[in-house]
C-alpha cells in the first residue's frame, strides 16, 4: 500500500466520522431548540398554585445519599426544606461517613433515634444501623438513615428506597441545592401524561461554584467564575444538558438521567430492582435497565425532562479532581453499556437499540479513544511526511471551529431557556474559555477517559467517588 | 494542492468558513434575544414603578371618591407607559399574576379595574387566534375576570376545540359560574390527566357550592378519569353520604 493510500484511508475515516458527528449535532441542536421553545410556550401559563396547595398532591421522598458531606449537607437539606410542595419527606442516608456528617445532622435538625418500618424489603442494601426522625414538628419530614458503608452511592440510595412509601422518589446528591419549585415541576411531568407511563424525569443541573446561597437558595449566580476549570464545566453543562439531554429526550433516545437529580415512580423502580449496588455508573445503568424492562414487557412508556435549572451543584475546580471524577464517569458508562450490550443493534429494542445505543458507544464511549489514536496517527503522518503541515492545520481548524460552533449554540440555548444571567463581560469570558477548551480541558477529558479505561481493565474496586468540596 | 478522494483543501476551508459564519449568526441571535429581554425588563420596571403604587392605592382605598381619582391616574399612566402592543401584553400578564393571589372584595375591585382599563378589547380577536397557547391564556383571562358575556364564544370553542381547549373551557365555566359547568363536567368524554384532576378539584372547591355537585353522575360515567375525579372529590367533601353516591 503506497503512502497516498494511507492518507486516503485516514482522510476518509476522518471525514466520515466528522460528518456523522456534525450531522448528529445538527439534529440535536435543532431538536433541542424546538423542544425548549415548545416546553416554555406550553408551560408559560401553567398554574402551579392549585397543585402546590392541594392536599392530594402525590407524595415524594427526596433521597439524599451522603458520605462525608459535612461541608455541604446542611445547606442542601435546607434547600429541600424550602420546597414549595405540599407532600414530601427528606430521607438522608448516611453511608458510614467518617466525618461529622451524622452528628451535624442530629444536632442541626434535632433528630432522635426511632424505629421505622421497612416498606420495600426486596431492595438490597448494606445493613442499616439506625434510623432517626426530627423531634420538631416543623421538621418531622426529615428522616436520617444511618447505615454501614456499602461502597457507593447506589447502595446508599437503595437503603433509602427500602424505607420509602412515597409515590415518587427524587434522588439527589448531598451537595446539590434544589430549587424550590423542582418537586412540583418534576411531579407534573409524571401526572400530566395520559397515555404513557413515565419511567423517570430529569432536569437541568447548573454549576453552583461562586454563587451566593442564602437560606438554601441561590440568590446570586455571579458572572463567570475566575477559575478556568469551573468556567469550562459551566459551558460543558450547557452543552450536555441543553443540547444533549434535551435532544435525547425529545427524540426518545435518553440513556441517562443524572444521578444528581432524577425522579422515579417508586413502584416501577422497586419492580426493576432499584439501583445496582455494584455499578459505578449506577444512574446510567438504571435508566438502560428500566427501558429494557419496559420494552421487554411491551409497556407504553416515556422519560421526562424539565429544561429548567432545578438544581445547582458544586463542580471540581482542580485538574486532579476532574480527572478522578471523569475517569469514574467513563468507567460507569463503559460498565453500563457493556452490561446491556445485547441491546446493541437489536431491532427488538427499536430505536433505543438501533440508534441510541450505537450513538453512545461510538460518540460517547469510543470518542476519546478515537481522538487519541487519531492524534497519534496524525503525528505519524506528519513525521513521515505523508501529510503536509497545511493539511493537518486545516483538519485541526475544522474540528476546532466545529467545537466552537457547538459551544456557541449551547450558549444560545442557555439564553433561550434563561438558565443564567449572562452579561456582556460574562459572555466574553465564556468565549475565551471556549477558545481554550481544545488545548486545556479537552486533553484532560481524553486522559481521564483513557485512565478510566485502564482502571476498568485493572478491576479497580468500586467505591464512593470522592470529591474535595469547598462547601456552600 | 492536496486533493484526497472527495475532499480537497478548498472544501475543508469552506466548511471552516461555514462554521465561523454560523458562530457570527448565532451570536447575533443571542444579542437580539438579550436586547428583547432588556426591553421587557425595562417595561416591567416602568410598570412596577409608575403604575403599581396606584393600583395598590386603589385596591386598598376605603373611599369611593378617592378610588375614582386613583383610577383616573392609573388609566393615564397605563396609556402613557403601555401604549405599545408589547407593553400592553406585559401589563396584562402582570395583572393576571397579581390577581391569582387576590380574594374577596379586593378581587372584585381588581375585576373593576380590568374593565375600567378596557383590557378586554382584544379578547374576541385573541380567542380566534391560531395559537393554542394564546387561546388557553384568553380562556383563563375570561374566567379570572368574570367576563360572562363571552360565554357563547367559549361554548363554541368547547364544541370545536381539541382536548386541551375543552379542558380549559371547563375550567373557565367553573370560574364564571360553577353550576353551569356541571352538565359539561358530567358528560365530559375526554380523559383527564392526574394533573388536570387535581386542578379541577381545587377549582370546584373554590367556585362551587358543594350541595350542587352530583357525584353519582360522575361515578356512573363511562369516563374512568371522571370516576377518579369523583373519588378525589369524595375525599374533599367527606360529608357526602355513601347512599348519595351509590
Amino acid at each position: 500500500m503506497g503512502e497516498f493510500s494511507i492518507l486516503n484511508l485516514f482522510m476518509a475515516f476522518f471525514m466520515v466520522f466528522t460528518i456523522c458527528y456534525t450531522l448528529f449535532m445538527v439534529i440535536q441542536i435543532v431538536t433541542s431548540r424546538r423542544g425548549i421553545l415548545r416546553y416554555f410556550s406550553s408551560t408559560k401559563d401553567i398554574r402551579y398554585k392549585p397543585f402546590i396547595t392541594s392536599e392530594m398532591a402525590p407524595s415524594v421522598d427526596v433521597l439524599m445519599p451522603c458520605y462525608n458531606e459535612g461541608k455541604s449537607i446542611f445547606q442542601s437539606v435546607r434547600a429541600v426544606m424550602s420546597s414549595k410542595y405540599p407532600n414530601y419527606n427528606v430521607i438522608i442516608i448516611n453511608d458510614g461517613s467518617t466525618d461529622n456528617s451524622l452528628d451535624l445532622l442530629i444536632s442541626s435538625f434535632n433528630l432522635v433515634e426511632t424505629d421505622m418500618k421497612e416498606i420495600n424489603p426486596s431492595v438490597y442494601s448494606e445493613a442499616v444501623v439506625a434510623t432517626y426522625r426530627s423531634k420538631d414538628v416543623s421538621l418531622n419530614n426529615i428522616v436520617v438513615i444511618d447505615k454501614k458503608n456499602g461502597g457507593g452511592k447506589a447502595d446508599a440510595v437503595n437503603a433509602g428506597i427500602r424505607y420509602s412509601q412515597a409515590d415518587y422518589l427524587l434522588c439527589i446528591d448531598a451537595d446539590c441545592i434544589l430549587s424550590d419549585d423542582a418537586l412540583a415541576k418534576m411531579v407534573r411531568q409524571f401526572i400530566e401524561n395520559k397515555d404513557k407511563e413515565v419511567l423517570a424525569v430529569g432536569g437541568i443541573i447548573n454549576v453552583a461554584n461562586h454563587s451566593d446561597i442564602k437560606s438554601g437558595k441561590i440568590v446570586n449566580q455571579g458572572g463567570a467564575p475566575g477559575n478556568f476549570w469551573v468556567r469550562m464545566q459551566i459551558i460543558e453543562y450547557f452543552r450536555s444538558f441543553l443540547i444533549g439531554r434535551m435532544a435525547y429526550n425529545s427524540l426518545d433516545l435518553t440513556m441517562i438521567v443524572s444521578g444528581a437529580l432524577g425522579m422515579f415512580n417508586r413502584k416501577t423502580l422497586v419492580e426493576a430492582g432499584a439501583y445496582d449496588s455494584k455499578a459505578t455508573g449506577e444512574d446510567m445503568e438504571l435508566i438502560i435497565r428500566l427501558r429494557r424492562v419496559a420494552i421487554e414487557k411491551r409497556r407504553n412508556y416515556k422519560l421526562g425532562f424539565v429544561p429548567e435549572p432545578l438544581c445547582w451543584t458544586e463542580v471540581p475546580d482542580s485538574v486532579k479532581v476532574i480527572v478522578r471524577q471523569r475517569s469514574r464517569w467513563f468507567r460507569g458508562g463503559f460498565q453500563a453499556l457493556m452490561a446491556h450490550r445485547k441491546m446493541l443493534f437489536n431491532p427488538r429494542y427499536g430505536k433505543f437499540g438501533m440508534v441510541s445505543y450505537p450513538y453512545w458507544i461510538l460518540f460517547e464511549l469510543l470518542m476519546p479513544l478515537i481522538e487519541f489514536l487519531g492524534t497519534l496517527f496524525t503525528i505519524y503522518l506528519l513525521v513521515t511526511g505523508i501529510a503536509s503541515w497545511y493539511l493537518v492545520f486545516l483538519l485541526f481548524m475544522l474540528v476546532y471551529t466545529l467545537g466552537l460552533t457547538i459551544n456557541t449554540f449551547a450558549i444560545y440555548l442557555q439564553q433561550v431557556s434563561r438558565q443564567r444571567k449572562l452579561d456582556f463581560k460574562t459572555m466574553v469570558r465564556f468565549y475565551i474559555t471556549s477558545l481554550l477548551e481544545a488545548f486545556l480541558f479537552h486533553p484532560v477529558t481524553i486522559y481521564s477517559a483513557l485512565l478510566g479505561l485502564r482502571q476498568q481493565f485493572s478491576k479497580k474496586s468500586h467505591v464512593w467517588g470522592e470529591m474535595t468540596r469547598k462547601g456552600f | 494542492m492536496v486533493e484526497v478522494w472527495f475532499i480537497s483543501e478548498e472544501t475543508i476551508t469552506c466548511i471552516i468558513g461555514v462554521h465561523l459564519l454560523l458562530i457570527v449568526i448565532v451570536n447575533l441571535a443571542i444579542i437580539r434575544d438579550k436586547s428583547r429581554d432588556r426591553s421587557d425588563t425595562k417595561i416591567r420596571r416602568t410598570i412596577e414603578d409608575n403604575i403599581y403604587p396606584y393600583i395598590y392605592e386603589y385596591l386598598y382605598s376605603d373611599s369611593d371618591v378617592h378610588s375614582d381619582t386613583v383610577l383616573k391616574e392609573i388609566k393615564e399612566q397605563y396609556s402613557r407607559y403601555c401604549s405599545t402592543k408589547r407593553g400592553a401584553a406585559l401589563f396584562l400578564s402582570m395583572m393576571i399574576n397579581m390577581m391569582q393571589s387576590l380574594r374577596g372584595e379586593i378581587y372584585q375591585k381588581f375585576v373593576l379595574l380590568y374593565q375600567h382599563l378596557e383590557l378586554e378589547k382584544s379578547i374576541e380577536k385573541r380567542l380566534k387566534s391560531r395559537s393554542r397557547t394564546t387561546v388557553l391564556a384568553v380562556l383563563y383571562e375570561i374566567g379570572m375576570f368574570q367576563l360572562d358575556r363571552y360565554r357563547s364564544l367559549v361554548e363554541k370553542l368547547y364544541n370545536t376545540g381539541e382536548d386541551e381547549i375543552k379542558y380549559e373551557v371547563l375550567q373557565t365555566f367553573f370560574m364564571l359560574q360553577g353550576e353551569q359547568a356541571l352538565p359539561l363536567l358530567y358528560r365530559y368524554e375526554r380523559e383527564l390527566s392526574q394533573w388536570q384532576q387535581l386542578e379541577l378539584v381545587q377549582t370546584i372547591k373554590e367556585h362551587l357550592v358543594k350541595e350542587r355537585l352530583e357525584l353519582k353522575s360522575m361515578f356512573t360515567s363511562n369516563n374512568n378519569s371522571l370516576v377518579d375525579l369523583a373519588g378525589k372529590l369524595v375525599k374533599i367533601y367527606p360529608e357526602y353520604q355513601l347512599s348519595e353516591i351509590q
